[in-house]
């Protein structure tokens, strides 16, 4: 298993030594098309989002500092390059009448998909990140999936760390409201 | 276990979507692609379409003056060939001569170099164009 550094990698494409790239687009392939994904929502068009994302990261390599991680300065361009493409497109996400959730009931939410079964649980979540706007889908991803800090996500997605908090609040909540919503229509179903 | 921690678990149960099997190879065939676009490619100071231009219209030029000199040979000529014939040639071979002078103060080895090099350039500008239809 390869474990050299990021800045090894780069160094030696600097150098001229593209093959060298490889590496990076091994390690980082995933990371791209999961967040492409979160952001487009078609397959076809986040892996296309994510090899245009890697091709402009090649490009502006040597504009890389290396003040902060690459995973970070490369997470940036993989944002922008997704929400340029989705800026202008309506989604086709179903426009839900957002509820709000008392303190009891985001408790009694989080009690009801803590007793589904591990499968079920994974459903239910993805339907509702789905639910979510990209940019909240991109917070949770980013905070609860790929564990990036507050300050990390900020730099990714241009905004203050403060305003990611507040975001990164909000999404859950909203989450949490959206999975109440489909609980309780499963419920309904089962009456 | 606090109300993030819960989310965090659950989040982590949700399967990770994966991009198709040949994505890294699709991007390094575009990588491999860039590298080429970016390589430098050595472009001559005057084309060979140029050069034919440039040849083309000095043939054009010696044919047109051989041509107006023989219907034109003395005496008659109309008057806007007047300064065709009062044209000094002279003053245009003077760098040629210049040069021949130069040339001739050269040792024979460094011109015999000099005229290869030449050659060498010549042949592979020519192999060149060929190569690339």
């Amino acid at each position: 298993m390869d474990q050299k550094s990021d800045t090894y990698y780069i160094a030696k494409v600097l150098e001229g030594d593209s093959g060298s790239f490889a590496p990076l687009v091994e390690r980082y392939k995933h990371l791209a098309f999961s967040l492409s994904m979160k952001i487009i929502g078609r397959r076809e068009d986040a892996e296309e989002c994510a090899q245009d994302a890697f091709i402009k990261a090649y490009r502006s390599l040597e504009n890389f500092k290396g003040s902060a991680a690459f995973k970070t300065w490369f997470f940036r361009i993989v944002y922008t390059t997704a929400i340029s493409k989705v800026r202008g497109k309506k989604t086709n996400e179903v426009s839900l009448e957002e509820y709000k959730l008392s303190d009891s009931e985001m408790l009694d939410t989080e009690n009801a998909v803590g007793q589904l079964s591990s499968e079920e649980r994974s459903v239910q979540l993805h339907k509702a990140m789905e639910r979510l706007d990209p940019d909240e889908k991109v917070i949770l991803n980013l905070y609860y999936f790929e564990d990036l800090s507050v300050e990390e996500i900020a730099s990714i997605v241009g905004l203050s760390a403060s305003n990611v908090k507040i975001k990164l609040f909000r999404s859950r909540k909203k989450l949490y409201g959206q999975l109440y919503n489909l609980l309780k229509c499963e419920d309904a179903l089962l009456w | 276990m606090s109300k993030q921690d819960k989310l965090k678990d659950f989040m982590k149960e949700i399967p990770r979507e994966e991009p198709s099997l040949d994505f890294t190879r699709k991007v390094m065939d575009r990588v491999n692609l860039e590298t080429k676009k970016t390589s430098p490619v050595y472009r001559p100071l005057i084309s060979m379409r140029g050069w034919k231009r440039i040849t083309f219209g000095m043939l054009i030029l010696g044919i047109g003056v051989a041509i107006l000199r023989n219907y034109f040979p003395g005496g008659e000529t109309p008057s806007i060939l007047h300064p065709l014939y009062s044209l000094d040639l002279t003053q245009f071979l003077k760098p040629f001569n210049l040069v021949t002078k130069f040339l001739s103060n050269l040792s024979p080895t460094f011109l015999t170099c000099l005229v290869a090099v030449s050659l060498l350039i010549m042949v592979d500008q020519v192999s060149v164009r060929f190569i690339r239809r």
